[in-house]
């Protein structure tokens, strides 16, 4: 079977084909770092290794309300600050990963939102789309591929995230409920429009995978009864939209996201992926929990690769995929988290060899 | 007079701010931490008394809730913005003296890593179980943690880390806290962070929510 042959029956059709599914990311400067250790240089890290699944470069549309990319306003040695298009200011690293410090934001306030950002997203703008062409030939460069290849992008919570931050954000939905809904109609109403777009006039790809990040380690950002207030119907109407395409929606969220799983289950997502294992989650336990009414991705803990110690290595997958085996869970092997650098080549490359020799079904 | 503090921590607790916020639809219409702590005050109890037996009950109540996972961090936020409104109208007690924090504790995320969130969040509650958190930011190193220490002269330090790339910094500072201000205790937490790792690098507390890291502010450095 191809890689979108698999992937398309896990993800799709919920069903466990020869193998699992294979694929993973990587942080920036992994590639680099393996390069000293052998990797040969500026290979596709995905192709190197065989991986299932093609994100189409240049689909990540503009979600801003103003459709620019972030711009540098000011740096040092180390970090540089940017500004989005909602007038968020963030620290980043300038060469290494991480999680950005939230500097400022100008999205404050509902009036701020009915003033200068709402109206920018009520109709279609192609100042979203950097680059069309160069989108529709990577769009047919990977679909003449054997390999399943999605649209990206970032979805609802995640949006509001980088918009207003973390605590305007989770105040705000106790303070100003409206403001809240109304962001997100508005919001999903958009990246429907924008997806609809790209699928009519680049083409229709072989899954959605959009990205949330609804939790840390401890708990989920919100609780589930907020989460099925603000976020499930928004959700719900994204995956509406998606399935009317005959397409799967994958979702990637971070962060133990437990006790929202069946309200994500519900909203009609089909693949759930990271599935963090350090925050107490178990893709067993989880799959149990749905019934395989959703496919898995993810659970392998990074801090086990991280050990690079093939026992340790051992210890993590080889009883993850004889359960996964055993209980016919849709699954495709993937770490909980990005593939840091710390990780050596040969740690990354004996896991491979357990998932050919454990991951069939 | 009880009853008006058991009215405060309970506001503090459910996040009612004020009479104006309809947040949370039980209390709507009625008065919040704002209105409650100034009639209070009106009504001759002692600052000392509203902040821990109406402001700091609440706000613990709510740490309890978090550590359980029966509440959810904007939970926490609310009853914080909530718990503030009632500090506003102590700020001048605690200026003259009428009121005291229990103590001192600088906090900030360690050098390497600019993630802020997880640390604001356990200054609030610290704010909100009376002590006075001084924070020096983000990507602190050790050199600043020391600096911060000799002129602030806290009880304890708390170091934030979300990265396992970036947790290893914190050995450093503890040892040069350690080395240096013996008597200052040191807390550690964030996502990767371990009770077997803070035993390694000598922390004297490791707590996975900041409930923990309260109590053990409070048992140890108070």
């Amino acid at each position: 079977m191809t890689s979108r042959e698999v992937l398309t029956a896990i993800v799709k059709d919920k069903r466990c084909p020869e193998r699992m599914g294979l694929h993973e990311s990587f942080w920036q400067d992994t590639q680099r770092e393996w390069e000293k250790q052998g990797l040969p240089p500026a290979v596709n890290i995905l192709d190197y290794f065989n991986l299932d699944v093609r994100e189409i470069q240049g689909s990540l549309f503009r979600t801003t309300s103003i459709p620019v990319d972030e711009q540098v306003v000011d740096e040092d040695e180390q970090t540089v600050i940017k500004v989005n298009g909602w007038g968020a200011k963030f620290r980043e690293w300038k060469n290494r990963p991480g999680v950005p410090e939230h500097l400022s934001f100008d999205l404050v306030h509902e009036d701020v939102w009915k003033k200068k950002y709402r109206e920018n997203l009520l109709g279609l703008d192609l100042r979203r789309f950097p680059d069309l062409e160069k989108l529709k030939e990577n769009y047919r460069a990977g679909m003449v591929s054997d390999r399943f290849c999605v649209y990206y992008q970032l979805i609802i919570f995640e949006i509001m995230r980088k918009a207003m931050g973390d605590l305007i954000l989770l105040e705000a939905m106790y303070l100003s409920p409206r403001w809240i809904h109304d962001f997100c109609d508005v919001v999903t109403n958009n990246i429907i429009l924008n997806l609809e777009y790209m699928i009519r006039e680049v083409g229709k790809p072989d899954g959605i995978w959009l990205y949330e990040d609804m939790g840390y380690t401890k708990a989920p950002f919100v609780s589930p009864a907020l989460y099925q207030e603000f976020i499930f119907p928004y959700h719900r109407r994204v995956a509406d939209f998606i399935h009317s395409y005959d397409l799967p929606f994958i979702m990637h969220s971070c962060g133990k996201i437990r006790p929202l799983l069946p309200h994500i289950v519900e909203a009609g997502v089909d693949g759930l992926q990271a599935l963090e294992a350090k925050a107490g989650q178990h893709v067993v336990e989880m799959a149990e929990a749905t019934g395989n009414k959703i496919a898995f991705m993810g659970n392998l803990d990074i801090r086990a690769f991280e050990s690079n110690d093939p026992k340790t290595l051992e210890a993590e997958i080889v009883p993850k995929l004889a359960a996964i085996q055993k209980k016919r869970i849709p699954y495709v092997f993937f770490s909980d988290h990005s593939i840091p650098k710390s990780v050596n080549l040969e740690t990354y490359q004996y896991a491979l060899e357990l998932h050919k020799k454990y991951g069939r079904y | 007079m009880e009853d008006i503090l058991k009215q405060i921590a309970l506001c503090v607790e459910k996040g009612k701010i004020a009479r104006e916020f309809p947040h949370p639809a039980e209390l709507a219409g009625q008065d919040g931490v704002y209105e409650l702590t100034q009639r209070a005050l009106e009504s001759g109890i002692a600052p000392q008394e509203i902040l821990s037996q109406g402001l700091i009950a609440g706000m613990n109540k709510v740490g309890e809730l978090f550590q359980a996972g029966d509440v959810f961090l904007p939970d926490v936020l609310v009853s914080a913005r909530a718990l503030s409104m009632g500090m506003m109208h102590l700020k001048p007690y605690f200026h003259s003296g009428a009121v005291k924090h229990k103590g001192k504790v600088v906090i900030g995320t360690v050098q390497g890593d600019l993630h802020d969130i997880g640390k604001h969040v356990v200054s609030l509650f610290f704010e909100g179980g009376g002590w006075n958190v001084i924070d020096i930011g983000v990507n602190v190193t050790a050199k600043k943690f020391l600096e911060a220490v000799a002129e602030h002269q806290p009880q304890a330090i708390g170091l934030s880390a979300l990265l396992t790339t970036t947790m290893v910094n914190m050995e450093l500072i503890t040892r040069m806290i350690k080395t240096t201000h013996p008597g200052v205790k040191v807390v550690i937490g964030g996502a990767p962070v371990t009770q077997s790792f803070a035993d390694r690098i000598g922390a004297d507390c490791y707590s996975p929510d900041p409930q923990g890291a309260l109590e053990f502010l409070n048992k140890h450095c108070s």
